[in-house]
């Protein structure tokens, strides 16, 4: 579920930080750089984990920050393919069921991907195993245990966001895709995946 | 920036929430002094993924539980991956164990399930087994 990346990065540390130990000061504008972000093709930064090395500092004509050349270690959140892991149910659509982990959300579990025998009530807008005859109600909030399918990484920066066709507004939110960042999809089609009730844990 | 090694090694959930109540814990000292604010998105991300890992079984591991485990479970060629995945999860019922094991039909037999559970179950032990365990005690108490 997580692992550890290598990075090397040029940290800016304010007059305002010198009052601190150099590590203190670099683990703090590098949190505040990576924490809670996604990385393309890395997954999503949790904390910084520990410094391998860091450069002297070095200011810069007109400016009175230090400059840190640093190669430190993030705690990063990239599940492997094929891992098991729980979450809870977010919500449930026709189109399949969304599932967060609290710290993570965009993991989605499409229709194909549920139970064999799994309907959607459309009454109850919740998606519901036919088992031996038992229905199974996947309900919002419950403990859901899945493997993870496959990964998607989409680069949100402005500059290589693709134009919708036959849209050209000077409005910019209209034009944005609203794609996350980092998502998983996900299946609970086999043994021991789906609800932890339905399997006495 | 640049990204020298995207996945340098795998980490447990126990060794993530370690590591994020000692920061937590080093920060607080600090607060006192009234030195350090901390960046608002390290925060979140921290307290969600606390509350996520406390409420999994690794709130109970330490070191040499996890050493022990995996000594436990040296006689079986388990892969790396299968490793990290029972100590995260760690495995109940049979039909939790072989989710997390590849193949484990032509690897392993159901002895073996069940030796290895009791491993998992002496190595990683927790309070809420027994708790369980009471529960079904009295339950028998009460048929018999």
């Amino acid at each position: 579920m997580f692992n550890l990346a290598e990075i090397k990065d040029t940290i800016k540390i304010e007059p305002s930080g010198f009052r601190k130990k150099k590590p203190q000061a670099i683990t703090d504008e590098i949190n505040r750089k990576y924490a809670n972000k996604v990385l393309q093709n890395v997954g999503l930064c949790i904390a910084m984990h520990d410094i391998l090395s860091a450069s002297e500092g070095f200011i810069h004509h007109g400016d009175g920050c230090s400059y840190v050349t640093v190669h430190f270690r993030m705690v990063i959140f990239r599940p492997f393919i094929g891992e098991i892991i729980i979450g809870k149910i977010r919500s449930c659509s026709r189109e399949g069921i969304r599932v967060s982990l609290g710290f993570f959300d965009d993991i989605f579990i499409p229709a194909g991907y549920l139970q064999q025998g799994t309907e959607f009530n459309s009454e109850e807008q919740v998606w519901v195993w036919m088992y031996d005859e038992n229905e199974m109600f996947m309900d919002i909030d419950e403990s859901i245990r899945f493997r993870v399918e496959s990964e998607q990484f989409f680069d949100t920066s402005p500059s290589v966001r693709p134009k919708k066709e036959g849209v050209d507004t000077p409005d910019l939110s209209a034009n944005s895709t609203k794609q996350a960042p980092y998502s998983l999809v996900c299946s609970i089609n086999g043994d021991g995946l789906g609800l932890l009730s339905w399997w006495g844990v | 920036m640049e990204i020298i090694n995207a996945d340098s090694a795998m980490l447990s959930n126990y060794e993530v929430l370690t590591l994020l109540n000692d920061q937590k814990a080093q920060r607080q000292a600090n607060e006192v002094a009234g030195t350090r604010e901390v960046a608002e998105n390290l925060r979140t991300v921290e307290f969600e993924v606390q509350k996520y890992l406390s409420a999994s079984p690794c709130t109970t591991q330490s070191p040499e539980q996890i050493v022990a485990l995996k000594k436990a479970l040296s006689a079986y060629e388990l892969m790396k991956v299968e490793l990290l995945q029972i100590l995260n999860l760690r495995p109940k019922s049979p039909v939790e164990l072989l989710l997390v094991i590849e193949e484990f039909e032509e690897r392993f037999t159901m002895e073996d399930c069940e030796a290895m559970l009791r491993i998992i179950l002496e190595s990683l032990p927790r309070d809420d087994d027994e708790v369980m365990a009471e529960a079904e005690n009295n339950v028998e108490d009460q048929e018999a």
